[in-house]
């Protein structure tokens, strides 16, 4: 009798114990937070700031996954075309409201004609080079670094109030250059869907250029052509499995290329920053752009010193890891 | 005293075993259902209308390189 009650004592303890390990199984999932409100004070390992960066990584990854067409790759270098111009409109009208307050604006208008190089170069870029891709990501990182400095630089000259009134006033500009610029991409992103049209159709064995006629000439819009393209597959009761499996594999095809390609690029982009910098220290030498060339200079030797610290360690995102400071 | 808490015990830790047997027997069954679903013909429109937009580019699509403020 008694070996039977230690036995039975036994078993609950096991239980409880099982369950106990359960509990703490759970717990691990959720510690992350936890992490996060340890890791105060610690500069460098920021998780949000991280986070941002991962997230920056994956949507430009994305963003290149049509870089494989020659139209995507112009579509995109388009895209950061106009970006750069619209954030250069609110930088140099930002620039005029704070000179008329009479802040020193000297530190931003050097960001801003950085900016105007990195505008020309991506001007110049040729989306049909086998290198358009690289460019792409480069330049896109450049002009988000230099975003970010801009802002930080701005946020730094103003209190709380003035900064939120400011970003207010410079909400929603927009100008003759920039609405050129939308309507010039959406015709290009039109053709680049049509071409993608035709390659859906081959991969469904039908097609109806009627809808795509249509959606050319703007009589239906590209939520009403997916609706009709679905349902062409739908009603394809025998091979729509088939269908389905061809259209996803050539997506998930597609986003392989891209990670592979992505993955390249970020291997050697330190380099490739270095010599860029490089060609903008001799635009500005030869512009006489003495401030330019101070802070230019300053990033080359920053970006050294990183390199140094970073041997034999992982650091920080290649890409998006040179925010505010590097010009300073 | 001794036998009904021993009995009592025996009772709860087959309860315990039964719940836990019927749960895991559940959970594994819905997963079987939710591969055949993906896997079987059951394809609706809207997996279909998702990869066909997976396919194409929206209009108002934009690179986006950040605020300025």
């Amino acid at each position: 009798m008694k070996k039977m009650k230690n036995i039975i004592i036994i078993l609950m303890l096991l239980i409880s114990i099982s369950s106990l390990a359960l509990a703490e199984e759970v717990e691990n999932t959720e510690e992350p937070e936890i992490d996060e409100s340890q890791n105060d004070g610690n500069e460098t390992e920021d998780p949000e700031l991280n986070e941002t960066d991962d997230l920056e990584e994956s949507e430009t990854e994305e963003e290149i996954e049509i870089m494989n067409d020659n139209l995507g790759s112009e579509i995109r270098l388009l895209q950061l075309e106009k970006a750069i111009t619209k954030n250069l409109l609110k930088g140099e009208m930002t620039v005029n409201v704070l000179q008329g307050l009479n802040y020193n604006t000297t530190d931003l208008e050097v960001i801003l004609d950085e900016f105007k190089l990195v505008l020309e170069e991506v001007k110049a870029a040729d989306p049909n080079a086998s290198d358009a891709v690289q460019i792409f990501v480069d330049l896109k990182s450049d002009a988000r670094n230099l975003t970010k400095q801009f802002r930080e630089t701005v946020k730094d000259l103003l209190s709380d109030i003035k900064y939120k009134e400011i970003k207010e006033q410079m909400k929603n500009i927009t100008n003759g250059e920039l609405e050129k610029y939308t309507k010039n991409i959406q015709r290009k992103i039109k053709q680049f869907n049509r071409n993608q049209i035709h390659k859906l159709y081959g991969l469904i064995g039908d097609g109806n250029n009627s809808f795509v006629n249509q959606y050319m000439n703007g009589t239906i819009s590209q939520y009403q052509l997916k609706m009709q393209i679905s349902k062409m597959v739908n009603h394809k009761m025998k091979d729509k499995m088939q269908i389905y499996k061809n259209i996803k594999a050539e997506k998930i095809q597609c986003k392989d290329n891209a990670s592979k390609k992505f993955e390249n690029i970020t291997n050697n982009f330190e380099l490739r920053q270095q010599e860029r910098l490089q060609r903008r220290l001799e635009n500005a030498n030869n512009t006489g752009n003495e401030k330019l060339m101070e802070k230019i200079q300053n990033m080359i030797e920053n970006n050294k010193n990183k390199q140094g610290k970073n041997k034999g360690s992982n650091g920080n995102n290649p890409l998006y890891g040179n925010g505010k400071g590097t010009g300073k | 005293m001794d036998k009904k808490i021993i009995i009592i015990s025996f009772l709860l830790l087959i309860f315990i075993s039964a719940t836990v047997i019927f749960v895991s027997f559940n959970q594994s069954e819905s997963e079987e259902e939710h591969i055949q679903y993906s896997t079987n013909d059951d394809i609706s429109q809207d997996d279909v209308f998702n990869e066909i937009d997976d396919f194409l580019v929206e209009e108002d699509d934009e690179v986006d390189i950040g605020e300025m403020l």
